[in-house]
């Protein structure tokens, strides 16, 4: 390698081990607390029948559209609700809770719980500690990064 | 060696190279997925693709980084330095799937143009303080595929090895590009800690040899040029002694900013440019095999005293004009044009001319 090439590596090396460890360690101090838990991941890995029973059947909780849903509770109390619709066409859908009532729109709130990929009779656990407080459903398209649908607000209770 | 700018044929070596290369890639990419799928059942088949090429690509790229610094340090590594541009094209194609793959996953569904979604970022990742990291991953992914698309000699022969080499400086910004698309990407969201020690410690692996390397170089080039600072009446530099020169082999040198290569063969010494012609490889490290002397990278060959491939290849390197007067190797530090016969000096001679001054005193 040539003088000149040789300069210019020492420089580049230099520069990079005086920015990059920085950057690195910066990187690692925005890291927040993941949003879910080992418990959640446990209840996720529960096959549907594991949520019992329905419990409660809306037709009229999506104003906007016709999605009817379901709300299944076990006899340990695991909650989980189960979306179905005839044709919905939208790519990547994922469901979303907001707890609050506010009305939801266009863009996802930064507080929005994710609950897992939206698909028609396919139960998603809902978290403990969600229900008791009143909250909303939002369908949000992945792909087109943008708010499909949002409930109205309801109240899961606990048992 | 090579005619024009097919500088190297394949050969058994390089077909070995790339058969152990791949096994190796496909080796990992399925172990990784193989292990993921284990401890986390319910990945989707997209995520766990997705994961297993793009570690696997910034893995490659880590052993790549540290194959140079490493062959500064020891030669033992140079068998690995040998075809890694080939490593070079895997980890491009590599770090394309993962890329290709991303964007079908989360970029394609939707109206916006899947380019212009990957600029405008990913609202999946809220918890990365809006530093864009997928950004940083497509700007190394340019400057990547843009290396492996002229990483082949007939561009090292049209732009010239200097330019060639000082372009293809850009893997270390495609290198700190990808530390910080990691970095900002999956480390923020990813909570087993072994992701990011991980790449603290490839981080420090690379960082640590290329310095180690770059400071090494440093040093050697001062010792070398002061080594030669002194010249004779003549014009001639003393360079070193004969006898520090092993046969078959070369002492560096630095004359005028620059390394020679002094090599000692069949009782005769010639000094040529340390610089290969090819990928600008040290000369002086390797050997005279067949007469000629041969880089210890890629094997491109040159006559000691003319700097000039045999035929039917076309490189040419500068010569020094030497002498050797009592057992000291005398070099003059103008350069001769490239391809130049200097009539070697024998080593014969000087000692008798040694036997000669000593009788005299």
């Amino acid at each position: 390698m040539t003088r000149s090439l040789r300069q210019k590596h020492r420089f580049v090396s230099l520069g990079l081990v005086c920015f990059l460890p920085c950057v690195f360690v910066f990187s690692l101090g925005l890291r927040k607390p993941p949003s879910y838990s080992a418990d959640d991941l446990e209840i996720v890995a529960k096959s549907p029948d594991d949520y019992g029973p329905i419990e409660w059947t809306s037709a009229e909780l999506w104003p906007s559209t016709k999605i009817l849903t379901k709300l299944r509770r076990n006899t340990n109390g695991a909650v989980a609700v189960e979306l179905q619709w005839h044709k919905f066409n939208k790519p990547d859908l994922l469901l979303y809770w907001v707890g609050e009532k506010s009305a939801v729109a266009g863009e996802l709130p930064p507080n929005a719980r994710f609950l897992g990929r939206a698909q028609s009779n396919a139960p998603l656990p809902i978290p403990d500690e969600l229900r008791g407080i009143t909250g909303t459903l939002i369908l949000y398209s992945l792909a087109d990064s943008e708010v499909i649908a949002a409930s109205r607000g309801f109240i899961i209770q606990k048992r | 060696m090579g005619i024009t700018y097919q500088a190297v044929q394949w050969n058994r070596q390089k077909r070995l190279y790339d058969l152990v290369l791949v096994a190796a890639v496909s080796l990992f990419v399925l172990l990784f997925a193989g292990v993921t799928k284990r401890l986390y059942p319910f990945v989707t088949a997209e995520i766990l693709l997705i994961r297993a090429f793009g570690v696997a690509a910034f893995l490659l790229l880590h052993i790549i980084l540290c194959i140079g610094p490493l062959c500064r340090l020891s030669p033992l590594f140079l068998p690995l330095l040998y075809n890694r541009r080939h490593a070079g094209v895997t980890m491009a194609i590599l770090a394309l799937i993962h890329s290709l793959l991303v964007v079908l996953t989360y970029h394609a569904g939707g109206d916006l143009n899947p380019i212009l979604s990957v600029l405008r970022g990913s609202p999946l990742t809220p918890s990365i303080g809006g530093v864009p990291f997928q950004l940083f991953g497509l700007v190394a992914l340019f400057i990547i595929i843009t290396m492996a698309a002229t990483s082949h000699d007939f561009w090292l022969a049209n732009l010239t090895a200097p330019v060639w080499k000082a372009m293809h400086m850009l893997v270390c910004a495609a290198y700190a590009l990808l530390v910080m698309h990691v970095a900002f990407g999956v480390l923020q969201s990813e909570v087993n800690p072994l992701y990011a020690i991980l790449t603290g410690l490839g981080l420090t692996g690379v960082l640590s040899l290329h310095s180690i390397a770059a400071l090494r170089e440093k040093k050697i080039d001062r010792q070398k040029q002061r080594c030669t600072d002194d010249t004779s009446g003549s014009g001639f530099v003393d360079a070193c002694a004969v006898s520090e020169i092993p046969e078959n082999r070369a002492k560096i040198i630095c004359l005028s900013g620059e390394r020679v290569a002094i090599f000692k063969y069949e009782g005769k010494v010639s000094a040529v440019s340390n610089v290969c012609q090819h990928q600008n490889g040290p000369l002086g490290e390797g050997r005279i095999v067949d007469g000629c002397i041969t880089c210890p990278w890629h094997g491109y060959q040159y006559k000691p005293d003319t700097g000039a491939s045999p035929p039917p290849f076309i490189e040419k390197i500068p010569t020094f004009n030497v002498r050797v007067e009592r057992g000291r190797v005398l070099i003059h530090p103008s350069p001769n044009r490239a391809g130049t016969r200097a009539e070697p000096a024998r080593v014969e001679e000087s000692t008798a001319d040694r036997e000669k001054n000593l009788v005299a005193v």
